[in-house]
C-alpha cells in the first residue's frame, strides 16, 4: 500500500486510543445509541443505507453484494462537545473519540460475506457531588465521585448477494457483547480526625449479552435511482452482574428498528441522497429503574458532488443534514440530535477505476437537546477503506 | 497526501480525553449514607486488663528530680564518660599542636532543665552526689542498684545507696533553663584520674513540693594549655548513662485504663463487634435492615475515652501521644508482640490539661484499622484477625507521668464510635 494509505491508518489508530466518552446524554437510559456509519455517510447526513456505489455499513446488509473485490472499513470518530443548561451561566467541555464500526468483506457462493464489530450503546460518563456529613455531630465535607465506564457493542456476520442485476439482498446476525462498570467513591476531607477516615466505594459490573439480526434489501429502480431498507430484530438485551457485584441482572428491550434510504442522480456527477429509520423503545421504559423512553424518528439527506478533484485524484465533496431522534432524555420528555455536516472523500489509490484505498471525512456541526440541557458538538468521521486485499 | 496529514492532526487533537460530566449531581445514583453511631462498652468490650513494667526510665531522654511530690521522691542517677587525654591548640606561633599535659582549671555539671514540665515557679535548690555503689542504669530502681532476672542487687540505702555530697546549686528559672553545679579540684582529679565507677553522680531536689523534668546534662572542663596559657578552653565530658529512681511506683489502678509512665503501662481489651446492626433509622432506610455490618462500611472507628485524673505525683504536664496496636498472641501477654500501629505515625495526642480541669473529656482513640480487619475476617493466608487491641504511650517509655481513663460501669465507660458509610447495592439505571 501507499504512503497515503499508511498515514491515514495511523491517524485512525491514534484517534481510537484510548475509546472515551463523546455526550452527557450517555447518563440517560441505558446509553446513548450509537450509528455504525462510515464518514462518507456522516457528511451526507445519512442514517447508512440507499448511498451510491457500494458500502459495507451494518445499517444496509445489501449493499456488500455489490462490492467487486473484498474489502475492509475502519472509522474513527472524535468529537468536541460544549454542554449547557438553561438558567445556569457554567458550560462544560468535553471530548473523546471513539471507534464506530470496523467491518470487512469476502466474496463467497457467489456472494459477499461480512463481518462487523460495532458500537451500539455508549455508557461512559462521570459525576461529582460535594456535601457535607456528620462525623458524630462534627460537620465534614465528602466529595461523592461516581464513574461508569463501558457500552454495549456488537459482533456480526452477514451475506449478502444479487438476486438480480439491480436488486441485492442481505442478512446479518451477530451477538450484543460488551460490559459496563459503575464505582462510586465518597471521600471524606479528614483534617478534623487525622489520617484515620477511610474512603466509601460503592461498584457493580455488568456483561452484556443478547442477539440481533438484520434483513435488507437494495435495488436499482433506475439507472438514476436506488433504494434500500432494512430492518433489525434484537432479543432482550440482557446484563448480568459478573464478579462480587452485589446489583441484579437485568433486561432491556430493543425495539425493531426499521431504516429506508434512497439516493438519485440529478446530474451527472451530482447525487442526492435520503434516509430515514424509526424505532419505538417504549416498551424499554418499563426496564429502566427511572426515567422515560418513546419512539424515535430520524432522518437526513445530502448531496455528493462526485467529480471533483484535488491535488490531481477524484476527491467527492458532499454536505448534508440530520437529525436524529434519542430514545432516552435526562429529564424526561423527548430529545433530538441534529447537525449540517460536510466532507469529502480521499482516492488514496485506486487501479482501474476500482478504488483500492480511500479516505472520508464526514465533519458535522450540531446540537443534542432535551429539556433545560443542551450539547453543542463539533464531531469529525474518519474511515478508511481498502479493498482487493 | 496533505489531505491524510489533516486528517491525523484533526484525530491527534482530541486524543486528551475528557470525560462527559454534568453541571450537577441529577445524573449520579442515589448518595450513600454516613451514619454516626457509638457502641456501649457492653456491646463491644471485654476484659479490660493494665499491665505495667514496660521499658525503662533509661530509655527516655530525659529524667527526673523530684522531692515530697504528691508523696514521690525521684532522683537522677549520672555516670560520665572518660575525660579527654590531648586537646588540639594553637600555639603563640599559629600552629596546631597537641597538648596531653593540659591544666584543668575548673569542672561543673551542667544541667538543663524542661521549664514548661517543671513545676516549680521559683527558685530551688539542687544538691549533686558521687555515688558509692555500682549501679545499672537499666535496672536501677528505688530500692535495688541492680534489678535484673538474675541479680538483684539492693542499694544500702534505698534511693541510691550511700553517696558523698559534692556541692548544692540554686536554680531560678527567671535567670534561664539550667543550673551549673561546680566541682572542687579534688573531685576533679578524682574523676579524671578514677575508674569508669567513680565518675557518677546523683542529683537530688532539695526543694519540697517539686518536680523538675531534666533533658539534658553533661560535664564540663575548663583547662589550658601549656601552649598557650592565655586561651581557656571549655571541653564537654558527655553523659554514659543517666536514669532516675523514685518512689514510690505506682500501683495498678482498680479499674480503668492506664497508659505511658516509666516503666509504661499498657491497657489491653478484647473487642467484639455486631454483625448487624438494626438502625440507627437512616442507615435501615438507605441500605436496608438488619443492616450486615462489613469492613467496606467503616468509614471512622475509634474508642472514646474519657480523662481521669492520675495520681498527683504522676499528672501529666505535656501532651501524651496514645498508640493503638493488635495483640498478636492473647496467651502470650503480658509479653505479647503487638501488631504494627493503628493510628498511624503520628498517634493520637491528648492534651494535658484534660487529666486535670479538663477531666471526664471523651477523647478518640482511632481504631478504623483494627475494626476494618476484625470485620474483614481471615487473612488471605487464613489466620483470623486479632480481637485484642493494646493502647499504649508512643513513644514507650518517653515520660514519667502517665495518663488515665474511665473504665467499664458508670457514666463515663468507653465507647466505641462508629461512623459508617452505606448504599443499597449499586444497580443498572
Amino acid at each position: 500500500m501507499s504512503v497515503r494509505v499508511w498515514v491515514a491508518g495511523l491517524a485512525l489508530i491514534v484517534a481510537a486510543t484510548p475509546l472515551r466518552a463523546q455526550s452527557l446524554f450517555n447518563a440517560a437510559g441505558i446509553g446513548l445509541p450509537m450509528e455504525a456509519v462510515d464518514g462518507r455517510a456522516r457528511a451526507l447526513g445519512s442514517l447508512g443505507l440507499g448511498l451510491p456505489g457500494t458500502s459495507m455499513l451494518p445499517a444496509d446488509p445489501a449493499s456488500p453484494a455489490r462490492l467487486l473485490v473484498p474489502g475492509g472499513i475502519m472509522v474513527v470518530q472524535p468529537s468536541w462537545v460544549d454542554l449547557s443548561r438553561d438558567g445556569d451561566p457554567g458550560h462544560r467541555y468535553f471530548r473523546g473519540s471513539r471507534f464506530p464500526l470496523f467491518a470487512a468483506s469476502y466474496p463467497l457462493f457467489q456472494g459477499m460475506a461480512s463481518i462487523h464489530a460495532t458500537s451500539v450503546l455508549d455508557q461512559a460518563y462521570e459525576g461529582e457531588r460535594t456535601l457535607t456529613v456528620d462525623f458524630a455531630g462534627t460537620p465534614v465535607q465528602a466529595v461523592d465521585r461516581f464513574d461508569q465506564n463501558g457500552a454495549v457493542s456488537s459482533l456480526s456476520v452477514g451475506y449478502a448477494r444479487m438476486v438480480s442485476p439491480s436488486t441485492a439482498v442481505g442478512l446479518s446476525a451477530g451477538r450484543y457483547a460488551g460490559s459496563v462498570l459503575r464505582s462510586l467513591v465518597r471521600t471524606f476531607a479528614d483534617s478534623v480526625i487525622g489520617n484515620q477516615v477511610i474512603p466509601y466505594a460503592s461498584g457493580g459490573s455488568w456483561s452484556y449479552s443478547g442477539y440481533h439480526v438484520t434483513a435488507g434489501v437494495s435495488t436499482d429502480v433506475t439507472t438514476f435511482l436506488r433504494v434500500a431498507a432494512s430492518a433489525t430484530y434484537s432479543t432482550e438485551l440482557q446484563a448480568d452482574p459478573t464478579g462480587q457485584t452485589l446489583g441484579a441482572e437485568r433486561h432491556f428491550a430493543i425495539p425493531l428498528q426499521l431504516r429506508i434510504g434512497a439516493s438519485s442522480q440529478l446530474a451527472p456527477g451530482l447525487t442526492l441522497s435520503a434516509s430515514a429509520s424509526h424505532a419505538d423503545w417504549s416498551d424499554t421504559e418499563s426496564d429502566l429503574a427511572g426515567g422515560e423512553a418513546g419512539s424515535t424518528t430520524s432522518f437526513g439527506g445530502g448531496l455528493e458532488l462526485a467529480q471533483a478533484r484535488f491535488f490531481g485524484r477524484t476527491t467527492p465533496l458532499r454536505l448534508g443534514f440530520r437529525r436524529r431522534g434519542l430514545p432516552f432524555a435526562l429529564e424526561g420528555g423527548s430529545a433530538h440530535e441534529q447537525s449540517f455536516s460536510g466532507g469529502f472523500g480521499l482516492s488514496l489509490n485506486e487501479t482501474n477505476e476500482i478504488v483500492l484505498a480511500a479516505l472520508d471525512v464526514g465533519l458535522e456541526k450540531g446540537t443534542r437537546s432535551t429539556g433545560s440541557y443542551q450539547e453543542d458538538f463539533w464531531r469529525a468521521t474518519m474511515s478508511l477503506r481498502v479493498s482487493g486485499f | 497526501m496533505a489531505l491524510a496529514l489533516m486528517a491525523t492532526a484533526i484525530a491527534v487533537s482530541a486524543c486528551t480525553e475528557r470525560s462527559p460530566s454534568g453541571p450537577d449531581d441529577s445524573q449520579m445514583p442515589v448518595a450513600p449514607v454516613t451514619v454516626s453511631l457509638e457502641l456501649t462498652w457492653a456491646e463491644f468490650g471485654s476484659n479490660l486488663q493494665v499491665y505495667g513494667g514496660y521499658g525503662a526510665p533509661d530509655e527516655m531522654a530525659a529524667t527526673m528530680v523530684a522531692r515530697a511530690f504528691g508523696g514521690v521522691e525521684a532522683r537522677t542517677l549520672l555516670s560520665f564518660e572518660q575525660f579527654p587525654t590531648s586537646i588540639q591548640v594553637l600555639d603563640t606561633l599559629g600552629a596546631t599542636a597537641t597538648d596531653t599535659a593540659m591544666i584543668f582549671l575548673d569542672a561543673y555539671v551542667v544541667a538543663r532543665f524542661d521549664t514548661l514540665a517543671s513545676t516549680n515557679t521559683d527558685t530551688v535548690s539542687l544538691e549533686l552526689s558521687q555515688l558509692l555503689e555500682r549501679w545499672d542504669a537499666p535496672s536501677a530502681s528505688w530500692t535495688n542498684s541492680f534489678n535484673i532476672q538474675t541479680v538483684q542487687t539492693p542499694w544500702s540505702q534505698p534511693g541510691g545507696g550511700a553517696v558523698v555530697p559534692l556541692r548544692t546549686a540554686l536554680w531560678d528559672r527567671a535567670l534561664g533553663d539550667s543550673v551549673q553545679i561546680f566541682l572542687d579540684s579534688a573531685q576533679i582529679q578524682q574523676w579524671r584520674l578514677g575508674a569508669d565507677s567513680v565518675r557518677t553522680g546523683r542529683l537530688d531536689l532539695l526543694s519540697d513540693g517539686h518536680r523538675l523534668k531534666l533533658d539534658f546534662a553533661a560535664l564540663r572542663l575548663v583547662v589550658t594549655s601549656r601552649f598557650n596559657p592565655d586561651t581557656v578552653i571549655v571541653l564537654g565530658v558527655p553523659v554514659r548513662s543517666a536514669t532516675y529512681i523514685y518512689d514510690p511506683q505506682a500501683t495498678p489502678p482498680a479499674d480503668g485504663f492506664r497508659v505511658g509512665g516509666a516503666p509504661a503501662w499498657r491497657t489491653v481489651l478484647d473487642v467484639d463487634l455486631p454483625l448487624t446492626l438494626n438502625g440507627p433509622p437512616e442507615l435501615c432506610a438507605a441500605a436496608g435492615c438488619p443492616f450486615p455490618l462489613t469492613s467496606r462500611n467503616v468509614t471512622y472507628a475509634a474508642l472514646g475515652l474519657r480523662t481521669r485524673r492520675p495520681p498527683g505525683a504522676f499528672l501529666p504536664t505535656d501532651s501524651i501521644t496514645v498508640d493503638v496496636r493488635p495483640v498478636l498472641s492473647r496467651a502470650a501477654l503480658p509479653r505479647s508482640p503487638l501488631g504494627v500501629s493503628l493510628v498511624g505515625e503520628s498517634g493520637s495526642t491528648i492534651a494535658p490539661s484534660l487529666f486535670d480541669a479538663g477531666e471526664g473529656t471523651q477523647v478518640d482513640v482511632p481504631i478504623t484499622a483494627f475494626v476494618q480487619a476484625f470485620l474483614a475476617g481471615p487473612d488471605p493466608a487464613g489466620r483470623p484477625p486479632s480481637s485484642t487491641i493494646a493502647i499504649l504511650a508512643a513513644p514507650e517509655p518517653e515520660t514519667f507521668t502517665f495518663a488515665e481513663f474511665f473504665g467499664p460501669g458508670g457514666p463515663n465507660e468507653p465507647v466505641l464510635k462508629l461512623i459508617l458509610t452505606a448504599s443499597a447495592a449499586m444497580e443498572l439505571p
